[in-house]
C-alpha cells in the first residue's frame, strides 16, 4: 500500500487524506465537477476528475473509480464511509482488480450487509437480537400476523439497508401495508432490493455501540462504545463515549458481545457493532457497520487510537498494530454534526455556498470540516459540513467545551443545525445523560418551538442592521463609501423593511456577555 | 440611517450613528431598548455594548439576505421584504412547492382530484428522507407540475390548488 485512492469527497475524505499525508503515503482524491475545487481535492497529492454530479454517474461508478486507480497507479483504495463503502460488489472489484481494498473482505460487506444474515451471525454466538420477523412481506397478511405476535409498535426494516433508511414505524395494522409499501419502494431504489423484515420497535431505547478492529485472522479488538441515542429521522447528530447508560457490567457485556461477532465472521479492518438498550439494561443486537464510522473521532480522542491509520496498518498485513490489553479509555469526548439541514422544519437538507465558515478548534476541541468559506454545499450529497468532537477528563467538562465551541461558531450561508446544536449542549436532560432515540423528535422539538427572549430578538435586530449598514465585502471595518459598492447595495440607500427568514432562534437563555 | 426589522410579528427599528468612533446603534424599542456602542473588528465582525454587557455579532450579506450570528444568544436570517415577494405568497395560496431539492417518487393525485387540506399529494426523496407534500387548502387540483422520478429544487412548485370558496 503505497498509493491510496480515496473513494470519497467532504470531511471523511479529508480525514483518510490526512492520515496518508501523516504516514507519508501517497494519495488520489477523486472528484466530480461540481466538486472540483472542494477541499478533499486540495488534501490530496493529486486528483482525478470521474463523472458529473449525480453520485451515480461519480461516486458511485465502480469503471471510473478503478479506471482512476489504475491511471495514477494507486494500489489501494479508501471507500470512507457512504457510496460504495458497504457495497461487496465494489469491494469485489477492487480486490479483483489486483488492489488493496481498505476494509472489510468482500463476502463480510456481503453477509454482514443482509441485516437479516447479520442477526444470525449475533444468534450464533449467543448475542440476543432484537425480536424480529423474517419471513416473505409480499405475504401482507402474514406479516401482519407476524406483528400482531411481536405486538405494536414495529419496525419495517429494509433487509439490506441499513442506517435507518426507508425505515418506517408502525404503530397500528391499518398502517402496516402502506408502510411495507414506502420501505420497500426506498429499499428498492436505495438498496436494489424491495425486501424487508420486521423488528419489534423497543421503546424508548438507546443507541450504543461498540467499536472494534480486527486483523481478518481471527483477532478482534473492542475500543469501547459510543452513545448515539441523540438521532433525528433515526439519524444521529450527536455521539459520545463513554455512555452515561452503562455500568461497568454492561459494558463488559457489550463489548465481549461484539468481540464475539467480529470473531464469528474473522473480522477485518474498523467496524461497528450497533446495540439497542433497553430502559432496564438488557441489550439486543442491531446490526454491523462494516466501516469507518462518521462518529469514530470520539473513539480516537478516548482511546487515543488512530482508527483510519490502524485499517491502513490491517490493509498491509501488518495486523491491528496493538493488542486488547493496550486499549484504554481516557476521560470523555463528544461529538456534534453540524448539517446544513432546517432544525426548525423537520431537518430538511438545504444546499448551497457558504459565505462564511468560521469553526474555531481551540483548547480540547477537534474539528473535522469537509468544507471551507466559499465553498458549496451540493444539493446531490449528504449535507454534512463539519463535525465538533470535544474532550476532557470528565463528561461534564467534555459537554462544556463542546458548548463553547458551538457557541463559537460561526456558519453563513444555507440554514444549518447549529442553533439547535447549541441547545443540546445546554439542556439539562442532555447534560444529565438523560435522553434515548425518540427524545428530539417528542421532547426536545416541542419544547424548543417556545420562543425566545425579547433580548434574543433585541439582539439579532440589531446585529442585522449593522449587516445592512456597513460594506462588508470591501474591508468590512468601517462605515460604507456614500453610495455604497462591494455587493453592489447602496448603504445609504432609503432602507426598507427586513423580515426573518427562517425565524429567529436561540440556543438558551444565557444572556450573553462575551 | 434608521432600519426597520420585523422578528415574527415585531417589528424592530434601529438607528445607526456613524458620525462619531465608536459610533452607536439605537434601538428604539424593545427589552433592550437603547443604545449600543459598536466597535468593528474585522470583516463583519462586531463588538456591541449596551454599557453593562457586551456581545459579539458576525453578519454577511447575500444579495438581499442578511445573514446574523450574535455568539452565545442566537443566529436569524432576513431579507428585504418587497412587494413582489408580499405579492408572489398572497396570490397562490394553493401552491405546492417541493420543501428540498430532491427527487419525486410518488404523485398521489391527478388534475380535477378534490382534496382535503393537508392531504398528501405528492412524495418528495431526498438523502435518506421521504416527505409527503401535502394540499395548502381544500380544493380542486388544477394543475400537476411533476411526474414520479423528476427531480425538483427547493421550493419548484410541484403542483396547484385551486382552494374551494368555503376554504378561502
Amino acid at each position: 500500500v503505497k498509493k491510496v485512492l480515496v473513494a470519497n469527497r467532504g470531511e471523511i475524505a479529508c480525514r483518510v487524506l490526512a492520515a496518508l499525508r501523516e504516514e507519508g503515503t501517497a494519495s488520489v482524491a477523486v472528484h466530480s465537477d461540481v466538486d472540483a475545487g472542494a477541499l478533499h481535492v486540495r488534501r490530496a497529492d493529486e486528483a482525478v476528475e470521474i463523472g458529473p454530479a449525480p453520485a451515480t454517474e461519480s461516486y458511485l461508478n465502480v469503471e471510473r473509480l478503478l479506471d482512476a486507480a489504475r491511471r495514477t497507479g494507486a494500489d489501494a483504495v479508501h471507500p470512507g464511509y457512504g457510496f460504495l463503502a458497504e457495497n461487496a460488489d465494489f469491494a469485489r472489484a477492487v480486490e479483483d482488480a489486483g488492489l488493496v481494498f481498505v476494509g472489510p473482505r468482500p463476502e463480510t460487506i456481503r453477509l454482514l450487509g443482509d441485516k437479516r444474515r447479520a442477526r444470525d451471525v449475533a444468534r450464533s454466538v449467543k448475542v440476543p437480537v432484537v425480536p424480529g420477523w423474517e419471513g416473505d412481506a409480499s405475504d401482507r397478511a402474514g406479516a401482519a400476523r407476524a406483528a400482531e405476535a411481536m405486538g405494536w409498535p414495529v419496525l419495517v426494516k429494509a433487509a439490506l439497508g441499513g442506517g435507518g433508511k426507508g425505515m418506517q414505524r408502525v404503530t397500528r395494522r391499518e398502517e402496516l401495508d402502506r408502510a411495507l409499501e414506502g420501505a420497500e419502494r426506498v429499499a428498492r431504489a436505495s438498496f436494489g432490493s424491495a425486501e424487508v423484515y420486521l423488528e419489534k420497535a423497543i421503546v424508548e431505547p438507546r443507541h450504543v455501540e461498540v467499536q472494534i478492529l480486527g486483523d481478518g485472522e481471527g483477532t478482534v479488538v473492542h475500543l469501547f462504545e459510543r452513545e448515539c441515542s441523540l438521532q433525528r429521522r433515526h439519524q444521529k447528530i450527536i455521539e459520545e463515549s463513554p455512555s452515561p447508560a452503562l455500568g461497568a457490567k454492561a459494558r463488559e457485556a457489550l463489548v465481549k458481545a461484539a468481540v464475539a461477532i467480529g470473531k464469528a465472521v474473522g473480522y477485518r479492518s474498523a467496524g461497528t457493532c450497533e446495540f439497542l438498550l433497553d430502559r432496564d439494561g438488557s441489550f439486543w443486537f442491531l446490526e454491523v457497520n462494516a466501516r469507518i464510522q462518521v462518529e469514530h473521532p470520539v473513539t480516537e480522542l478516548v482511546t487515543g487510537k488512530d482508527l483510519v491509520r490502524a485499517q491502513l496498518g490491517i490493509a498491509r498485513g501488518e495486523g491491528i498494530g496493538f493488542a486488547q490489553e493496550d486499549v484504554e479509555a481516557k476521560g470523555a469526548a463528544v461529538e456534534a454534526r453540524i448539517y446544513a439541514e432546517d432544525a426548525d422544519h423537520g431537518f430538511l437538507p438545504q444546499a448551497g455556498r457558504l459565505l462564511r465558515v468560521e469553526l474555531p478548534g481551540g483548547p480540547w476541541i477537534r474539528v473535522d470540516a469537509g468544507v471551507g468559506s466559499g465553498d458549496a454545499v451540493p444539493v446531490h450529497y449528504d449535507p454534512m459540513i463539519a463535525k465538533v468532537i470535544a474532550h476532557g477528563s470528565d463528561r461534564a467538562s467534555a459537554w462544556r467545551r463542546l458548548a463553547r465551541a458551538l457557541d463559537a461558531a460561526v456558519v453563513h450561508g444555507p440554514v444549518t443545525n447549529l442553533d439547535f446544536l447549541r441547545h443540546l449542549a445546554r439542556r439539562d436532560d442532555v447534560l444529565a445523560g438523560r435522553f434515548h432515540t425518540e427524545s428530539i423528535e417528542t421532547v426536545i422539538l416541542p419544547e424548543r418551538a417556545k420562543r425566545a427572549a425579547g433580548e434574543t430578538r433585541d439582539l439579532l435586530a440589531v446585529a442585522a442592521a449593522l449587516a445592512d449598514r456597513f460594506d462588508l465585502a470591501a474591508d468590512g471595518t468601517g462605515p460604507a463609501a456614500a453610495g455604497g459598492a462591494g455587493s453592489g447595495t447602496s448603504a445609504r440607500r432609503a432602507p426598507g423593511p427586513f423580515e426573518s427568514l427562517a425565524g429567529w432562534r436561540h440556543p438558551g437563555l444565557r444572556g450573553g456577555g462575551v | 440611517v434608521k432600519i426597520a426589522l420585523r422578528l415574527g410579528a415585531a417589528v424592530h427599528e434601529v438607528e445607526i450613528d456613524d458620525s462619531s468612533s465608536p459610533f452607536t446603534a439605537k434601538l428604539t424599542s424593545g427589552a433592550l431598548a437603547g443604545e449600543f456602542r459598536v466597535v468593528p473588528l474585522g470583516p463583519g465582525r462586531f463588538r456591541m455594548s449596551d454599557g453593562r454587557r457586551t456581545w459579539l455579532a458576525c453578519v454577511d450579506r447575500d444579495g438581499s439576505v442578511r445573514h446574523v450570528t450574535v455568539e452565545g444568544v442566537g443566529e436569524a436570517r432576513f431579507e428585504r421584504e418587497t412587494k413582489g415577494r408580499r405579492a408572489a405568497r398572497d396570490a397562490h395560496p394553493g401552491d405546492l412547492s417541493s420543501p428540498m431539492p430532491g427527487t419525486v417518487v410518488k404523485v398521489l393525485a391527478k388534475v380535477g382530484d378534490v382534496v382535503a387540506r393537508g392531504q398528501n399529494l405528492l412524495v418528495v426523496e431526498a438523502m435518506k428522507m421521504e416527505i409527503q407534500v401535502s394540499a395548502p387548502a381544500a380544493g380542486r387540483v388544477r394543475a400537476i407540475h411533476a411526474a414520479e422520478g423528476d427531480a425538483c429544487d427547493a421550493g419548484q412548485v410541484l403542483a396547484e390548488v385551486e382552494p374551494s370558496e368555503e376554504a378561502t
